[in-house]
Parts: C-alpha cells; sequence; structure tokens
C-alpha cells in the first residue's frame, strides 16, 4: 500500500510537472503595473549592462504591452526580486551565430557581448551591428512563453518571433499579426 | 548461512553494474584505431547537457553556407559528448556556466576541407539548436568558431541547424529551412569554385 502512495505520488508529481514545462507563463498579481494593469512581469538589468541600453530594452517589453485587450505588463524593476535577469556575456560563440538566449524559465536573458549592439532607438542601425530594440523583442517574447514561428529566411513582412535575424535590420522592432495572435492565444482576454 | 549469502548476491549485483557499465561505454566511446589519421581523443563525459534555452540566430542563407563554410562533410554521427563549460557564467538558473558539447562524425566524404576520417562539431547547448542523432546521416557546413574564453573551439555547423541536412543517398535536406540538396552536384560546385 505504502509503495502503491508512492508511485501514485510519483506519477501525480510528473504529470504535473510536465504540465508546468509547457504551460505559459502565469503571471501574478503583484498589485498595480505601470499602466494600472494588475498582472506584470518583473525584469530588471544586471551591471553589466550600460544604463544606454536601458532606452532599447524597455521599447523591446513595451511593443507585447501594446496588444489588444491584454492585461499583463512588463515592468522594470531596481529589486532583486522576482524578475527576469537580463544582462550580457563577454563572449557567449563570438561574432555572428547566436546573437540572445532566454532560459525557459525566463529568469535570464543574455546578449552575446561579442556581437556589436545598436542601442539608439531614435535611428537605424548600420549593416555590421545588430539592432538591440529588435532583438530585445524577441527574447521578450519568449520570456512570454511565445514560440518561434517557423520563418527561416529573412522577410520584411516577418513576425518578431521569427527563427532567425541579421545585423543592420529593424523589423522586429514592431509585431505583426502571427505575434499579436499568439500573444492572444496564450493569455486570452479575461483569462487573468 | 544468511550472512554468507547476502555478501555474494552484492557481490554477483556488483559485478553485473560493473559488466553492464562497460557495455554502455562501449557503446559510447568510438574505438580508437591505434593513432591513424583522423582518430580523435574520447569525447569527454560531462554531466547531461543544459537545455532548455531559445536563441535568436543569424539568418545564414544557402549561397552564405556554400561561401563561408571552411569544412564541408558527409558523415554519420557516432559519439556525443557531455557539456563543456565555456568560461562564461550563465544566469542564475543556468547551472552556473554557459556550456556547449561535441558531435563526433565518423567522416564518409569530404567536400571542402582536409580529408579525415573523424570530426567533432561544437553544438551549444541550446535545445533548439540540437538536431544531431546518434547513427544519422548528414551533410555538414561548417566553420572554425571560438566559445567563451576560448576554452572550447573548434568546427562548428554554419549557423547552426541552418547547416546541417539530413543525408539519404545522394540528397540531403534541411527540414527546417526546406532547403533541398544533391550532394554530387554540391561536390561538383565546391569542386569549380574553391575557398
Amino acid at each position: 500500500m505504502k509503495q502503491f502512495a508512492v508511485v501514485l505520488f510519483s506519477s501525480t508529481a510528473a504529470v504535473l510537472a510536465a504540465f508546468l514545462s509547457t504551460a505559459p507563463l502565469a503571471f501574478g498579481s503583484h498589485g498595480n503595473g505601470q499602466d494600472g494593469r494588475t498582472n506584470f512581469r518583473t525584469w530588471r538589468m544586471a551591471p553589466s549592462i550600460s544604463s544606454a541600453w536601458d532606452p532599447a530594452l524597455s521599447n523591446g517589453a513595451t511593443i507585447w504591452d501594446n496588444v489588444l485587450n491584454q492585461c499583463h505588463d512588463f515592468q522594470q524593476v531596481t529589486s532583486t526580486n522576482e524578475h527576469t535577469l537580463l544582462y550580457k556575456v563577454d563572449n557567449y560563440d563570438g561574432k555572428f551565430g547566436t546573437f540572445a538566449l532566454v532560459w525557459t524559465n525566463h529568469a535570464g536573458m543574455a546578449f552575446d557581448g561579442a556581437e556589436t549592439w545598436h542601442a539608439n532607438v531614435n535611428a537605424n542601425p548600420g549593416g555590421s551591428s545588430l539592432d538591440l530594440w529588435s532583438v530585445a523583442g524577441h527574447e521578450f517574447g519568449h520570456v512570454l512563453s511565445l514560440a518561434h514561428s517557423g520563418h527561416f529566411s529573412l522577410n520584411s513582412s516577418n513576425p518578431t518571433m521569427a527563427n532567425v535575424y541579421d545585423y543592420g535590420l529593424t523589423y522586429f522592432r514592431s509585431l505583426e499579426s502571427y505575434d499579436r495572435s499568439h500573444e492572444q492565444n496564450l493569455y486570452p482576454p479575461g483569462s487573468c | 548461512m544468511r550472512s554468507v549469502t547476502r555478501p555474494r548476491i552484492v557481490a554477483a549485483l556488483a559485478g553485473l553494474l560493473v559488466a553492464i557499465g562497460a557495455v554502455s561505454l562501449s557503446v559510447f566511446v568510438p574505438q580508437q584505431d591505434g593513432g591513424d589519421h583522423g582518430s580523435l581523443a574520447p569525447l569527454p563525459p560531462g554531466p547531461p547537457k543544459m537545455q532548455a534555452v531559445e536563441a535568436t540566430i543569424e539568418s545564414v542563407s544557402l549561397g552564405e553556407l556554400k561561401a563561408r563554410s571552411r569544412v564541408v562533410f558527409v558523415g554519420t554521427v557516432v559519439a556525443e559528448g557531455g557539456s563543456e563549460g565555456i568560461g562564461v557564467a550563465g544566469p542564475p538558473e543556468s547551472g552556473g556556466e554557459l556550456t556547449v558539447h561535441r558531435v563526433r562524425f565518423s567522416v564518409e566524404r569530404t567536400l571542402r576541407g582536409e580529408d579525415v576520417r573523424e570530426l567533432d562539431v561544437i553544438v551549444p547547448d541550446i535545445s533548439e539548436l540540437d538536431g544531431f542523432e546518434i547513427g544519422e546521416r548528414y551533410l555538414v557546413f561548417s566553420e572554425n568558431r571560438a566559445f567563451g574564453d576560448g576554452r572550447v573551439s573548434g568546427q562548428s555547423p554554419t549557423g547552426y541547424y541552418q547547416g546541417s541536412f539530413r543525408a539519404i543517398g545522394d540528397n540531403a535536406r534541411n527540414d527546417r529551412t526546406a532547403e533541398s540538396l544533391s550532394i554530387n552536384e554540391l561536390a561538383s560546385e565546391l569542386r569549380r569554385n574553391p575557398q
């Protein structure tokens, strides 16, 4: 009987763990967000990131706040409590290759310091630098549990959640219908 | 009687475990061939790979794969190593350090680069970039890449999954990018246009 109880408990725990690993991120109700919404996800910048990056990173988060009927919000904080930590690594895989990473438990977002990052939100990047606003927008989409869209070639009409990107581009700065509809599928109006 | 039997059972079980371990090792570690050209040291065992990561990666077209890759080969995956730290700290829940792993190929045909019998390629421990399966045959475009502080460097698929094609006979197909190639035609093209 005791063994049966252990097996039952283990099975239940395994099923629960499998569900949680695939379930969209649950936004907690931690009070009022900056625009009065009641559910928000906090993020902060590690000391490895220059304050000059703040506008581009904030814009990357904000593009997801403007989706119709959404009841969640990203909020930047400075405390070390619940948050997604954004930071820069010295050199992940050199120039080219991987630009940025997000852990699917949403605890960390890393930007490859080997790349030349364009942080000016009032100008477009040159052909050899990466638009920080764009890449941050894509990674914040992952923080919302959005997967890649399956677009493997470059096209200015691609969604922000396309699989690949390149130097000098800015089209991830704004969402496409794919991004909006998938966000609304994960977080339908009235679900929070 | 009982006190004599139990140690024998324990010893027998221990022997069985050692035997299973030896068999497993012989399956996962490729046999070395006495130092012939192309023979590599055993892959580092390492801890299980860290996964659960999504990434934004550089777009690499087929034309760029052909132009940029220093090594192009057809081979079968014979082994996969464990995680190796690259000397770069990860986020709080990454396990401490960012990691990569090696995938070993038995090389059947080199279309560009030095002719070797075996070749390791390095793949970041990012779940969506990990597309190689032991026993499967691939056409791989690769380039030299250094990770982190340079502790781990060597050949790595160009554009990661964009540079690896599943090969069946003369046909090579990348299911993600929907690109298809004839290996023989590619070999001719690379001969005509060497780097």
